[in-house]
């Protein structure tokens, strides 16, 4: 494992890959500081950047923003009360409170060095487990691809909005969507009346942007487009004795708690975050102190937010079932550069895969000098007028989108999915299982077709295999979990 | 937001009839495997139970809505001043060109949003104009269009 750590760091050093590594974080970093737009829509954004590069480039970038965004969003909690991106909402409970009363240094602080531990022991989580999780992922066939396929979109289904049956709804309406275009087997086409940018499928690009970066927008304009005031003075950026002394204990369990609540499908930084603080809470000898200011009260959140993206990774790199919406779009940014992600992709390319996990030491470095020093810098970007960002955004997602194919009709189907997640979030429905189901369906229905020629056309292959059985059992118990709860809460005596 | 939400179930369950028609005129089974028309019918009779589930949900209350509209006219009216600024950008950017487009697109979005001084809302243009230029044509390489002004 070290010699392969070594070769990882050797590739990642390289100057090419030293630079977007910067350039992901650093972007990662506005992203998360910009309220507005989160992780999930800059990444997919970003994605049309990337063509032209080798794949091992372009996903250290990527991967740059995502954990980048994680440290970006806490400044603005801490400063201006108001969430960077979601995974930050808790932080703003405790850290507004610190900086109210003149501990804004030490709540920013903190916050970065508890990101930058958790960021980096979340990665040796990853090293440590992915490879043998890889190698006994070797062993699956279609039918036990299809059933963790399954799994991955109930899981994210059941716990992503705040509906089952809303959840459910656009899990299937994605579903649909995968199936526009020509069917690889048959040649024929479905959905697509001869429109040739529909023959080969939704672009998951158009789709993604659409729904997550168009749709912010629309909401940004709906609000005043005055920049939000936030709180100027900073002083004493590294936290002191006593704050080290309160604060280390929470960033481990915080760490501990982010990192495999996000290996999990499903649970991303934003579960993990509200995991970590309400166990903190628990467990305090002085619960009642918890939102009036309290260190333990950033120091959690803020270390399972940077520990979530670590685990986020091992299902998307070793399995190829995305963690969460942002792991969505990589998976997606992998399959656009020609690498599939799962089992196979250590055996073919474990240079990729490696260098991409040294990045994410040095991407966690970098991030602690850019966002301890320069804090300063990056809360005046809160300053930048909405009337500015919004064309901005919009001219960046519009461009980019026609440059995957050259083609601006990818770009109307942008605009048309981004009415559409507009009015999604006006109702309550989740984006997230949208774009996850839109990326697996064609590698389901491909899973399912290589099941059925195996067993000629008998569906019990699902439930005589082993594996197979328990993946598709743990996906009808996450369906049924909101069910369960209901019902146990009925039964417990009052 | 009640009525919202019942509009919505609706028109998803309009959308299964849809589905599940288009997709009965493709083969659901085949020799080996299932057909192409599998997934799409399936998927569409769940989308269109699960609307009726929603329907059935909203008028047994068991759907917590807001009793305040979530639509707010002045709100929806920069919303859609928005979207007809991006669909005339998109109209024009083939005819006219890169260049040309996103500066008037840049130029009347920043306009209507702030309705600050003309001469900062052209500099501001121009700037991000160029800026965007720079980093999709000099820097990605990548082809924009030239419309008939050839920039």
């Amino acid at each position: 494992m070290i010699d392969t750590l070594l070769g990882g760091f050797a590739t990642a050093i390289s100057p090419l890959n030293l630079l977007f590594c910067f350039f992901g974080v650093t972007m990662g970093t506005i992203i998360g500081v910009l309220p507005g737009v989160g992780p999930v829509a800059g990444t997919a954004m970003l994605i049309p950047f990337t063509f032209g590069m080798n794949p091992t480039t372009a996903i250290i970038m990527l991967a740059g923003i995502y954990y980048g965004a994680m440290y970006g969003g806490s400044t603005t909690s801490i400063l201006v009360n108001l969430p960077g991106e979601s995974s930050s909402v808790m932080t703003c409970l405790d850290g507004y409170q610190m900086a109210r009363k003149g501990r804004a240094g030490a709540a920013l602080g903190i916050s970065a060095i508890g990101s930058f531990i958790a960021g980096t022991l979340s990665v040796v989580g990853l090293m440590v487990l992915a490879p043998p999780l890889a190698d006994f992922a070797i062993r699956f066939g279609p039918p036990e691809y299809f059933a963790l396929m399954t799994l991955g979109m109930t899981l994210v289904v059941s716990l992503v909005g705040e509906s089952l049956v809303k959840g459910l709804i656009a899990g299937a309406f994605g579903i649909f969507l995968g199936t526009i275009g020509m069917d690889p087997t048959s040649g024929i086409e479905r959905f697509s009346y001869g429109i040739p940018t529909l023959m080969d499928g939704l672009s998951f690009v158009s789709v993604s942007v659409g729904l997550f970066a168009l749709s912010e927008v629309f909401e940004m304009v709906e609000s005043s487009s005055q920049a939000p005031s936030y709180i100027e003075k900073i002083s004493n950026l590294l936290p002191n004795w006593q704050d080290w002394k309160d604060s280390i204990f929470p960033i481990l369990r915080g760490t501990a708690i982010g990192f495999f609540a996000s290996v999990m499908p499903g649970a991303g930084a934003t579960v993990s975050s509200m995991l970590a603080y309400a166990t903190e809470k628990k467990i305090s000898k002085h619960p009642e102190k918890f939102g009036t200011g309290v260190i333990e009260g950033v120091a959690a959140p803020e270390s399972a937010n940077n520990a979530a993206t670590g685990g986020a990774m091992i299902p998307l790199l070793t399995l190829g079932v995305p963690g969460s919406g942002t792991a969505a779009i990589l998976m997606g940014a992998l399959l656009v550069h020609g690498m599939r992600p799962g089992p196979l992709l250590f055996e073919k390319h474990p240079d990729f895969f490696w260098a991409v996990v040294a990045s994410m030491y040095i991407g966690n470095g970098m991030l602690l000098v850019l966002n301890l020093p320069f804090v300063g810098v990056w809360a005046r970007l809160l300053k930048i007028p909405h009337a500015l960002l919004i064309p901005f955004i919009l001219a960046v997602s519009s461009v980019g989108v026609f440059t995957v194919n050259n083609n601006l009709a990818e770009v109307w189907i942008m605009l048309l999915f981004g009415i559409i997640g507009y009015f999604m979030k006006k109702f309550g429905f989740p984006h997230a299982p949208v774009v996850l189901a839109l990326i697996l369906t064609p590698l389901m229905e491909n899973a399912l077709q290589q099941s059925l020629q195996m067993s000629h056309q008998d569906f019990t292959i699902f439930f005589t295999r082993p594996i197979s059985l328990a993946l598709l059992l743990l996906a009808l118990i996450s369906l049924c979990s909101p069910l369960v709860r209901f019902l146990w809460a009925k039964a417990k005596p009052s | 937001m009640k009525k919202g939400l019942i509009t919505v179930s609706l028109i998803l369950m309009g959308l299964a009839l849809y589905g599940i028609i288009e997709s009965s005129r493709l083969e659901r089974t085949m020799k080996m495997g299932v057909g192409i028309g599998f997934l799409p019918f399936w998927m569409s009779v769940t989308i269109g139970a699960l609307a009726l589930v929603l329907l059935v949900n909203i008028f047994r209350g068991k759907i917590q809505v807001a009793d305040k509209p979530i639509f707010q006219k002045e709100r929806v009216s920069r919303v859609t001043t928005l979207v007809v600024l991006l669909c005339g950008y998109l109209l024009l950017i083939e005819g006219i060109g890169y260049v040309p487009s996103t500066f008037l697109f840049f130029s009347a979005t920043i306009f209507v949003l702030r309705r600050g001084r003309i001469v900062n809302t052209l500099l501001a243009s121009g700037g991000f104009t160029l800026l965007l230029y720079a980093i999709f044509r000099l820097w990605l390489k990548s082809p924009l269009p030239t419309g008939f002004l050839g920039i």
